[in-house]
């Protein structure tokens, strides 16, 4: 089921009128069975691999604390399990490509595979959260859990299942064993982070979409129009990607759950480490402490944090998709930031002086430029195309082509506008805007009149042509 | 049973303070209900979109065009008019289908005061005994533009067979929201603003409308960029001429009430090894024959453009659409074929 269809309103009514007539036992049954047809109403048989998952971490977990002994071995077989079961849905048309590619250069013919599978949604989510319960309860950071009901629920609630945020076992088990409360207050927020992120991705994404579709659709596009299309990109995956873990927040939060961040705008980062604190946080943070410290972090002297740098930024890369570029895309992040690193610039306060406030939009500007190039190569799949484009000549752009992409620049801009000024005026660390926020008063009202307006907009402005969550294909 | 769970329900509610609950009540009633009160009030919703109306009283037309994005990439109103020295003009609306070119029918051409003499409809394949494709969902808001406030014939396809609890909320959405009708014209205020920001920063006047059709040409395209095929989920069904069962028996009952030669147009799809097997498939030839056999008993035209040596590849941009760059030469062609349709 995805979140803006008629289907999810409809589901999502009906589910927290029920859920909250319920004691808390019944509360997380019915939540698990809810979650497990949110999921199965995609297709039922992805409820297979989501079921193999949960079992298999779940007894593993158990497994440890009746065998501490064998707890390594225990979690080998948890990490085998489920990245066995990423392999095989997510990278075995890749792997077979990549090897008929290499039988091709050789001479050597290539074979056709048996099987021929569909990538089951957010199993690469569902799989990260399962494999990092496995390490937690090894790392003795929580007791295995004793309800495979309430774990099948971390494992498969229907607000985060399928793109985000990848919640921590430490953080969202507790929650769903422990009764929860609720406040007229947080039902409202919810519903305003739901409305926001349907927002943003009806309105804004869906319209950026249409813009950077067609420009990537260009055989052979000029230089400005090429780059008006990255940026529009930039805006859509932005705007889509939150929008989803907004939907996610807020749905959560309407039954008292309360997930993780994921995004603190990004776009307003200096640095490539700020980018990957403030975008997907969810993932990065999960890469760090799963993947980058387990393999020593910075604390084995440069050369060898380096490696564990690029390791870290290629299993991102490599976890967007089965394709090479979207390595590429990690690899250049891992070049960034090794790059920034070594000139030695760092995050600095925004706006607390005027000569630090134009040195930080300095650097923001100069990031999100980069970033923009990380676009592009995470956007064009076709190798040709991409190198192609990175070397188009500014200089063959004519008045008229310039013109015309300043106009799609400024039409996506208008559109996004809502979006930036909240990520400036919410997210950018400036005393200034703090104090501005502390003396809004009186708050609801405002709250109020914002929801209204985003509702209108959704309704007047939203794209008619509609695509799924850009993360769906992860 | 009922009765705990209107206990737990109410008891739920209770945990709210009594401001809490009204204003959540309030919240909710007033996001829902501002849209709701807006379009009954300042915003200047349109019931009926006339403008096509107007323009086409203003052009008088003799011959007019209806269709859909093949008619837009396929015929220059202007040239055909200078070729024939005939009045022609063209309604023509992407992504329309069989409900909509009926209300072009109905309520355009058969409304005008000086009806035009002849009314060519452009369409493919089995487009016009489809009635639920293009007509419901994300296309109703559009159609509700061209719609008066009874159309007992569009009502009856949008409900059919059963429109089932989405085709209901959906036309619920759209009669209790009638700001989704704005979206048109909101989109353009939108482009208005963005080619106004744009001339006032880069000085000079261009027609960003005219430029973008040229950028995004369907020959600009790559080559992988998947077609408009556009009818891939028309079901292959057999033709039934039965009032109940599409818009056609109803465009064609329109044209004859205003007294206007109605004639169908079927255009060649592009013609690659695919599509011509497609074209050649028995079910569809046959479908074809009985169209045109039952369209000559009712005294209309009908006219088939497939297996023309003349409308060759080169023509086409993507899918079925002719290229930007061809229109003019499409065109030319087109007049040179049918003469007959402009004496």
């Amino acid at each position: 089921m995805i979140f803006h269809s008629l289907d999810f309103v409809g589901f999502f009514i009906a589910v927290v009128a029920v859920y909250w007539a319920l004691p808390h036992r019944a509360q997380n049954l019915f939540l698990l069975a809810a979650s497990w047809f949110f999921y199965g109403y995609i297709s039922p048989w992805f409820l297979g691999p989501l079921l193999v998952a949960t079992a298999t971490d779940f007894l593993v977990a158990r497994g440890m604390t009746r065998w501490p002994a064998r707890r390594k071995a225990l979690l080998l077989m948890s990490v085998a399990v489920n990245l066995t079961m990423l392999g095989v849905f997510k990278y075995f048309g890749f792997f077979v490509e990549n090897i008929n590619s290499l039988l091709g250069a050789w001479g050597l013919g290539t074979f056709e595979p048996a099987l021929s599978l569909v990538l089951p949604v957010g199993i690469s989510f569902y799989t990260l959260q399962s494999i990092g319960y496995s390490v937690d309860v090894y790392r003795e950071r929580l007791p295995a859990c004793r309800r495979f009901s309430d774990y099948a629920l971390y494992v498969a609630f229907f607000p985060q299942l399928v793109a985000g945020p990848i919640e921590r076992s430490t953080h969202l088990l507790p929650e769903i064993t422990a009764p929860r409360s609720i406040t007229a207050a947080r039902i409202l927020s919810g519903l305003q982070l739901m409305l926001w992120g349907f927002f943003k991705k009806l309105v804004i994404a869906d319209n950026a979409a249409v813009t950077a579709n067609k420009i990537f659709a260009l055989s052979d596009p000029n230089f400005a129009l090429l780059w008006v299309g990255v940026f529009a990109f930039a805006i859509q995956i932005y705007a889509d990607f939150s929008a989803y873990t907004d939907i996610a927040r807020g749905a959560a939060r309407v039954l008292g759950f309360e997930l993780m961040e994921n995004f603190r705008g990004p776009y307003l980062s200096q640095t490539p480490h700020e980018f990957w604190g403030r975008w997907h946080i969810s993932l990065s943070s999960w890469i760090r402490d799963y993947v980058y410290i387990p393999l020593g972090g910075s604390r084995r002297g440069p050369a060898r944090n380096a490696i564990n740098l690029f390791l870290a930024f290629a299993v991102s890369g490599l976890w967007h998709g089965a394709q090479w570029n979207f390595v590429l895309w990690g690899l250049y992040w891992w070049a960034l930031t090794i790059v920034y690193r070594a000139v030695g610039v760092e995050s600095g306060p925004v706006f607390a002086r005027p000569t630090s406030a134009l040195r930080a939009m300095v650097r923001i500007a100069i990031l999100f430029v980069l970033t923009c190039i990380g676009w592009l190569l995470f956007r064009e799949t076709n190798p040709e195309y991409l190198a192609k484009f990175l070397t188009l000549d500014p200089r063959t752009v004519n008045w008229a082509d310039f013109q015309t992409a300043f106009f799609l620049l400024i039409l996506t801009t208008i559109y996004a506008l809502p979006m930036l000024i909240y990520d400036v005026l919410c997210r950018l660390p400036a005393p200034w805007i703090a104090r501005w926020q502390a003396s809004i008063v009186p708050r609801r009202w405002i709250e109020l009149a914002t929801a209204c307006a985003l509702y209108l907009a959704i309704l007047v402005l939203r794209s008619t042509t509609q695509a799924d969550f850009i993360y769906f294909q992860f | 049973m009922n009765r705990r769970w209107v206990t737990r329900i109410a008891e739920f509610f209770r945990r709210f303070t009594c401001h809490d609950r009204a204003w959540l009540t309030f919240f909710v009633i007033a996001v829902l209900g501002l849209p709701v009160l807006l379009s009954h009030t300042s915003l200047q919703v349109p019931e009926f979109d006339d403008t096509t109306l107007r323009r086409l009283t203003k052009e008088r037309p003799e011959i007019v065009f209806i269709g859909d994005s093949m008619l837009e990439s396929r015929l220059d109103a202007s040239l055909l008019s200078q070729l024939s020295g005939r009045r022609v003009s063209i309604i023509e609306d992407d992504g329309s289908a069989s409900g909509k070119w009926f209300l072009f029918v109905k309520n355009y051409v058969a409304a005008l005061p000086e009806k035009p003499q002849r009314v060519i409809l452009f369409f493919r394949d089995r487009y016009l005994t489809e009635p639920g494709f293009r007509l419901g969902g994300r296309y109703l808001s559009r159609l509700y533009l061209a719609m008066r406030t009874d159309e007992p014939v569009v009502d009856y396809f949008l409900d059919r067979p059963d429109p089932g609890i989405r085709g209901w909320f959906d036309r619920a959405i759209i009669s209790a929201y009638p700001v989704t009708r704005l979206h048109d014209p909101a989109a353009d205020n939108l482009r208005d603003r963005a080619a106004g920001i744009t001339l006032r920063l880069t000085g000079s006047d261009v027609d960003f409308d005219d430029q973008l059709d040229r950028t995004f040409d369907r020959r600009n395209l790559r080559p992988d960029v998947p077609s408009d095929l556009g009818s891939e989920d028309l079901e292959a069904d057999a033709f039934d001429p039965d009032p109940k069962a599409s818009f056609l028996p109803h465009i064609v009952e329109s044209a004859a009430t205003a007294g206007v030669d109605l004639y169908f147009f079927r255009v060649q799809r592009r013609p690659n090894a695919a599509t011509i097997a497609n074209a050649n498939e028995p079910t569809l030839l046959q479908y074809v024959a009985n169209l045109r056999d039952w369209l000559t008993a009712q005294g209309v035209g009908f006219i088939d453009e497939t297996g023309d040596p003349r409308i060759t590849l080169d023509l086409y941009g993507d899918g079925d659409h002719i290229a930007l760059e061809d229109r003019k030469r499409y065109t030319r062609l087109f007049y040179e074929t049918h003469r007959e349709l402009f004496e």
